[in-house]
């Protein structure tokens, strides 16, 4: 029993004093920035990526990935008692979670959605202790070009399912993989766009650009608009009906199942989750003319969906090394920072940090609802705290964090000038995320074609013969072509506007 | 409807800044053939698809009706990044100024960012700046034992000799917490090794 072995293995690291307290801390930072809204999973971690330099591997890859699957169970809350988003990924639980809570069922709502994500983690943490190990071992069978193959699919993927412009999402990739390039050369040591700056010759330090890209720009972009905050709704009791709770548990199980499998998808993720499962559940209903009235199932499904999509998005990254969307870029950019690098080498060779890390999700789902349940009182409080006590305090994290890197005041040079290319990116309407994932996949795509095109002897036709490598170019040359499809296109515009209102 | 101020004509061009200054900054990185490839193989080939898409963007651009660029506003993004850049100066000792280190560089970024929101209140800045203060030493200076100038005058940091008496007592609490728990653990585990034998 070699998987009970690993799962003995990964709680005995997950209950350790340090590792429950950074797996709390990174559910209580998790639910808090889900349910204040203007925060992201995004922007937060990207500010704690300096912190977790200071930290052991394992226990900064605990905090930061609570942080993810917490923000799933804070965003619900501002969904359905405030009726905003709190999250990206809550925004369809707008639709009838806020109805139901307007029928005085608010706190029936928000124990179906903390029950239905902590099935659903639960579910999906199963998901990625089964995967783990087939998976890795199929990936230690890649060569070179089958590597570079799979991260070109992994990034056009990420972009096929990017909100927006598909060229300049294409073209945002590849500016990451030109920023990727700064640095030594690995193979010539030759200096690349480093300035003659030495602390550009290591490369450009992941950690910065992040913050800048995402934190230092979402702040600019909030405090320019005016924030208004309305009141919560309040809850009473916090039991659904047995009616309610009949409804409820199948669309929990659907939306586990098609939230697990959204997750895994390059470019897919809790948002892309949580959508498809409300279209399901909409769809496959009998009466589904009561949606947007305040149906259980609208609630129950998208919110499982979307906290299970958040747990199997972890599978690409831990066991390929190939992040499928921001979130999974900035944990691989973790790991370099802690000096391990992504890939399926994790697993046979950090096995109490893959193990403990993966136990630590389940304990971090059943703290996540003790958290959001006896305690929502204290969350729905702080949603009346201001915004420009926030965007301070986050500034404020941002630059004292990227100076620890380091001990170097150009660190915090970095955050301001990526800042400002961060806000640019925004005004002209160019996706982040994109270029973060070409940066993070840059030097390792770098060195695995070249190497490719040195056994091949400078034939490129090599990643064509192999046939791992070919089925995964001809997949990408798939998606490549449907997206230029008319029809195709038209669908996933509506799709998007839709998430945009 | 300026079709050359439209997102995606600009967001071309800028894609084609960056493929020029690529190329003009790895201008002396020597390129190789396909077998043997040089330093500069790489980043000549993005720099050419860099120019190519963004030529791409900008020309359809022109020929459809897109968003157009809304003006930016000025002020946040200014004085967001002043703040970041006033604490990059502040934060070390100088030779220009005498009062340095965390304390009066985290009081000049919250005071600018404040200055680039649409409310100011003196009276919230000043209490943001105090609770702000105390959460940084919490957390970097105590919790991640951070190597940080608190408060230099001159070069002598005055802060850091106030607050170290504070900071170990903090460490001894923390150190007995640990000990108690690793002591339960240990008896549990006990206790569970003893009636399932696992291991």
């Amino acid at each position: 029993m070699d998987l009970l072995h690993n799962l003995v293995l990964g709680m005995g690291v997950a209950l350790s004093l340090q590792n429950l307290f950074y797996a709390l801390v990174g559910c209580m930072v998790g639910t808090l920035i889900g349910v204040l809204p203007g925060i992201g999973p995004v922007a937060t971690i990207a500010m704690l990526l300096p912190i977790t330099f200071h930290l052991p591997p394992t226990a900064s890859l605990i905090m930061l990935a609570g942080i993810y699957y917490g923000a799933q169970y804070g965003g619900s809350t501002t969904s359905i008692l405030v009726n905003l988003p709190g999250e990206a990924s809550s925004v369809v639980t707008c639709i009838d979670g806020y109805q139901m809570a307007r029928q005085g069922r608010a706190g029936a709502a928000l124990t179906i959605s903390a029950l239905g994500s902590f099935f659903a983690g639960t579910v999906g943490t199963l998901i990625i202790v089964l995967f783990a190990e087939p998976l890795t071992q199929m990936a230690q069978k890649f060569g070179p070009a089958d590597y570079c193959s799979l991260m070109a699919l992994g990034l056009v993927a990420a972009v096929v399912l990017a909100n927006g412009s598909v060229l300049k999402a294409i073209a945002m990739v590849f500016l990451g993989l030109l920023f990727g390039l700064v640095g030594t050369d690995v193979n010539t040591g030759a200096q690349r766009f480093t300035f003659d700056i030495p602390e550009l010759s290591d490369g450009i330090d992941f950690a910065p650009i992040a913050m800048g890209l995402f934190g230092i720009a979402e702040i600019v972009v909030n405090l320019e608009k005016k924030m208004s905050r309305s009141g919560a709704i309040k809850v009473t009791s916090l039991w659904p009906t047995r009616e309610e709770a009949r409804r409820a548990w199948p669309a929990v199980l659907r939306g586990t199942a098609l939230g697990s499998i959204l997750g895994v998808l390059p470019g897919g993720g809790p948002t892309l989750g949580a959508f498809s499962a409300y279209t399901l559940e909409k769809k496959i209903s009998r009466t589904p003319e009561r949606f947007g009235k305040g149906a259980v199932e609208g609630v129950a499904s998208p919110e499982s969906a979307n906290n299970a999509a958040a747990q199997t998005s972890f599978i690409p990254m831990l066991t390929l090394g190939i992040p499928s969307n921001a979130v999974m870029a900035l944990m691989v950019g973790a790991m370099i920072i802690q000096g391990i690098q992504p890939g399926p080498e994790v697993m046979t060779k950090n096995p109490s940090l893959f193990w403990g890390m993966i136990a630590s999700m389940w304990i971090g789902n059943l703290m996540l609802v003790v958290i959001n349940l006896p305690m929502i009182g204290m969350w729905i409080k702080l949603l009346t705290v201001p915004y420009r006590f926030l965007s301070p305090a986050i500034l404020l994290f941002c630059a004292i964090g990227a100076y620890s890197l380091q001990n170097s005041i150009f660190h915090v040079e970095q955050v301001a000038i990526f800042g400002v290319l961060g806000y640019i990116f925004v005004r002209l309407g160019c996706e982040g995320a994109p270029f973060l994932l070409g940066l993070v996949l840059g030097p390792q795509m770098e060195e695995y074609f070249r190497r490719a095109m040195l056994l091949s002897r400078g034939d490129p036709m090599v990643f064509l013969q192999r046939p791992i490598s070919l089925g995964l170019l001809v997949t990408t040359a798939i998606l490549l072509v449907l997206m230029a499809l008319p029809n195709l296109r038209k669908a996933r515009e509506e799709a998007f506007t839709e998430e945009e209102t | 409807m300026n079709r050359f101020l439209s997102k995606d004509f600009l967001s071309g061009v800028m894609f084609i800044a960056f493929g020029v200054g690529a190329l003009y900054l790895g201008r002396h990185l020597a390129v190789g053939t396909t077998v043997r490839m040089g330093p500069g193989w790489v980043p000549h080939a993005l720099a050419y698809i860099m120019l190519l898409l963004g030529a791409i963007i900008s020309g359809t651009a022109l020929l459809t009706v897109g968003d157009q660029a809304e003006a930016p506003k000025w002020k946040p993004i200014t004085m967001v990044t002043i703040g970041l850049v006033a604490f990059a100066l502040l934060l070390e000792t100088s030779t220009v100024w005498p009062v340095t280190g965390m304390i009066p560089a985290l009081i000049a970024l919250i005071l600018l960012a404040s200055l680039g929101g649409d409310e100011f209140k003196i009276i919230e800045v000043v209490a943001n700046i105090v609770v702000l203060t105390v959460l940084a030493l919490a957390v970097f200076w105590v919790g991640l034992r951070m190597n940080i100038g608190i408060l230099y005058i001159g070069s002598t940091d005055v802060g850091s000799i106030v607050l170290e008496p504070v900071r170990s007592a903090i460490y001894d609490v923390f150190g007995l917490i640990g000990s108690a728990f690793d002591y339960v653990r240990s008896l549990v585990d006990s206790l569970f090794q003893a009636r399932v034998g696992v291991r």
